[in-house]
């Protein structure tokens, strides 16, 4: 399931309520500045080997695994909260991303991309000659 | 016609998930709503931020795993009273450049407090925290005293 990154869309947010489950679907802010996008999703206890990020038609994928670690055989679990699924989320991206100029970086659980807006959408002041 | 007996709830329990899902969401949005109000900086709500937290037990140790991504280590507190095991701490907004125009805010900020009653006494002084990747891992060994013993019992005529 995707949803646009810029601009609301009702009938994908009523369906990504339904669908509402943390699990596989990391919680992600996408905030815009001038010159670029920036997404913000928690990956807690994810290595960056373990995430792969795709742009393909427009559409950038965020896939991975939580590795949480194996445990020995005498390990008893007393409580279970996080999740182990596999997690796979869709962004359409807006028309104005450079998507050669996409960046991401991953520390202490938080995976920054940035999307640079490309040259021609910036705002730009234009001079009276 | 069979007859069963008539159960109040019985409509209500034949909803499919996905509506008491929707419902629990709001209840939650509510809940916020109601309890904190609006803020200082202009957001709705108390935070109420949950951070999820495993817990495994080991013949030696307690290890208890908490998911904070982007919380500072500096900002969590680690406190075990009379076997109680209290994580506090608080998750900041990072501020990042001006002029930022929000299109879609999931990610939850503020307080948080857990606690959890271990089953047996451990050696405080020995406790040990990890922060990385943005999980909080804290090692409880256990008190000799609370390690499992093998005692025979000799069952009488």
């Amino acid at each position: 399931m995707m949803v646009r990154i810029a601009g609301l869309d009702p009938v994908a947010e009523f369906d990504r309520l339904l669908r509402r489950n943390s699990a596989g679907r990391p919680v992600t802010d996408v905030a815009e500045y001038e010159s670029e996008y920036l997404l913000v999703a928690e990956l807690p206890g994810v290595k960056k080997e373990d995430v792969k990020i795709s742009v393909e038609n427009g559409t950038l994928t965020l896939k991975g695994e939580r590795k949480n670690g194996a445990f020995s055989d005498d390990t008893r679990l007393l409580r279970r909260e996080t999740s182990t699924r596999p997690f796979d989320r869709s962004f359409v991206l807006p028309e104005d991303v450079e998507v050669n100029g996409i960046s991401a970086e991953l520390t202490d659980g938080i995976l920054r991309v940035r999307l640079p807006k490309a040259e021609l959408a910036r705002p730009r002041e234009i001079r009276i000659s | 016609m069979a007859l069963i007996r008539w159960n109040p709830n019985r409509d209500i329990t034949a909803f499919p998930d996905e509506l008491w899902n929707i419902h629990r969401d709001f209840d939650r949005l509510f809940n916020s709503l109601l309890r904190g109000g609006i803020q200082d900086d202009g957001t709705f709500g108390a935070s109420v931020w949950t951070p999820a937290v495993d817990i495994h037990e080991q013949e030696n140790e307690y290890v208890v795993k908490v998911e904070l991504p982007g919380v500072s280590k500096d900002d969590v507190r680690i406190t075990l009273e009379s076997n109680i095991l209290t994580i506090r701490g608080e998750k900041k907004r990072e501020s990042e450049q001006k002029g930022e125009n929000y299109h879609r805010m999931e990610r939850s900020y503020g307080s948080f407090q857990r606690s959890f009653t271990l089953p047996t006494t451990v050696k405080s002084d020995k406790i040990d925290a990890i922060y990385k990747d943005g999980v909080l891992v804290v090692t409880l060994p256990k008190a000799e005293e609370a390690k499992p013993k093998q005692i025979e019992v000799r069952v009488r005529n």
